[in-house]
């Protein structure tokens, strides 16, 4: 029997059309993009094109990651799927993803609507998967596309968020594992804190859902758009997420100096500034490419993780804190070894 | 707290202030004081420019007092701004968060 799961392989897919800051405040004078780029962290973003979906962009991870490893295709018997832009209501994205990559009928597959903390609850899900004997080779798939919900005139979500997907091989194996430990939490009551309020069954659009409407920091939004409460999120990111991650370290005795490298989600600089100073984490160990891809949601960890690879900064049996936080809210933190 | 460490706390996040105004080349109406607004109408920072002080402050915090804290508490006041309202709102959170009592 299975006792636990292994990272096989990350492959990831980003739209090709990238928006630079200088782009945004060429189309937005008014917009400050100095201060966006030092304190959000970002300086270009990819932006998926309006015909192109999460769905589109997970196929293309998928196939990246069948082309870097060819005995993954004929293998996979479970696909979970986490998206918050689907393509439809009904059908769920990993039935239709399982078609188009032409898998078997024996596939199980499941979608979840989670954001930034979605690869870490995949990584639960998918190590449950394997010690249930339900499946020994998941795809793990993380995907979105922020773009289509955020008001052109939105500065705060626009500057931050990137479309993206990432495909991620998980095994099964026997005789130990590489998802060390993972802890997932919710705090319900807050989901007002990031929101898109109008849309679904509660409230369907409408012309009033559609009317513009200015903060007093002049974004503009409608009902049917990213809803964001900055504060609101720094408190939850400074208290609870940190909460976590100091518990997952000391429940495993694990110190800064047994982590290789920390991959927090690439929320902003302004919440990686905060997780490192609040948990004494040497910068260097915390690993950051917000500012070539932007906020890509639950996507964000395993492209920082694959990138970090590429980069040398991680390599076969290191260990690594993972952690996502986002909306829900929810958060989640996973030490893995590769 | 005494009046005089109350206003090295002022002094601080009047410091933090000025930096942000700066970075964001945004020059208030009248030199920042402890009623300048912070959030929400009226104020001198927008959403960004709020998370950035407070980000700011928690450093120069620790640089200048030595305490690790987190000025973003959960349990801060119910209403939106809470003590980030002004720079008067926010000099006494942080003089709380220091574990003394204001003047």
């Amino acid at each position: 029997m299975p006792t636990g799961i292994v990272i096989r392989g990350i492959a990831y897919h980003l739209p090709a059309e990238g928006v630079t800051n200088e782009q945004l405040a060429a189309e937005h004078p008014g917009w400050d993009m100095s201060i966006v780029e030092a304190r959000a962290g970002v300086v270009r973003r990819h932006v998926a094109r309006p015909d192109e979906t999460a769905l589109d962009l997970a196929e293309a991870a998928c196939k990246k990651l069948f082309a870097q490893h060819h005995e993954a295709r004929g293998h996979v018997d479970a696909v979970l799927f986490c998206t918050q832009t689907p393509d439809y209501v009904m059908p769920p994205n990993g039935c239709v993803l399982h078609g188009r990559l032409g898998l078997p009928e024996g596939v199980f597959t499941l979608d979840f609507n989670h954001g930034c903390s979605g690869f870490p609850y995949g990584l639960a899900l998918a190590q449950g998967l394997a010690l249930a004997g339900f499946a020994r080779s998941i795809l793990l798939v993380t995907a979105d596309t922020y773009s289509k919900c955020i008001h052109p005139e939105d500065r705060s979500a626009r500057v931050l968020f990137g479309d993206g997907a990432a495909a991620t091989w998980l095994a099964a194996v026997e005789g130990g594992g590489g998802l060390l430990d993972v802890a997932c939490a919710t705090a319900g009551k807050d989901h007002g804190k990031f929101i898109i309020p109008a849309g679904g069954c509660r409230t369907p659009r409408s012309d009033e859902t559609a009317r513009p409407i200015t903060d007093d920091s002049q974004n503009v939004r409608t009902l049917e758009h990213i809803h964001m409460d900055g504060m609101g999120i720094l408190k939850f990111v400074s208290v609870r997420v940190v909460k976590q991650i100091r518990a997952v370290m000391e429940r495993n005795g694990v110190g800064a100096d047994d982590v290789a490298l920390f991959v927090f989600h690439q929320a902003s600089n302004l919440a990686l500034d905060s997780l490192t100073r609040l948990l004494r984490l040497p910068p260097k160990k915390v690993y950051r490419n917000l500012a070539r891809v932007g906020n890509t949601v639950s996507a964000s960890i395993p492209i920082a993780l694959e990138d970090a690879r590429r980069e040398g900064r991680v390599g076969l049996g290191d260990k690594v804190l993972l952690s996502g936080f986002g909306v829900g809210l929810s958060w989640a933190t996973a030490l893995v070894r590769l | 707290m005494s009046a005089v460490e109350r206003g090295r706390v002022l002094a601080l996040v009047l410091s933090g202030l000025n930096a942000v105004l700066a970075e964001a080349k945004k020059t208030p109406p009248e030199p920042p004081g402890e009623a300048t607004l912070l959030a929400g109408r009226g104020a001198v920072l927008d959403s960004l420019g709020l998370v950035s002080l407070v980000v700011d402050l928690e450093k120069r915090t620790e640089e200048e007092f030595g305490a690790v804290l987190t000025l973003a508490q959960e349990d801060s006041e119910p209403q939106a701004e809470g003590p980030f309202r002004s720079v008067g709102s926010l000099t006494d959170h942080l003089c709380r968060l220091l574990g003394q009592e204001t003047a």
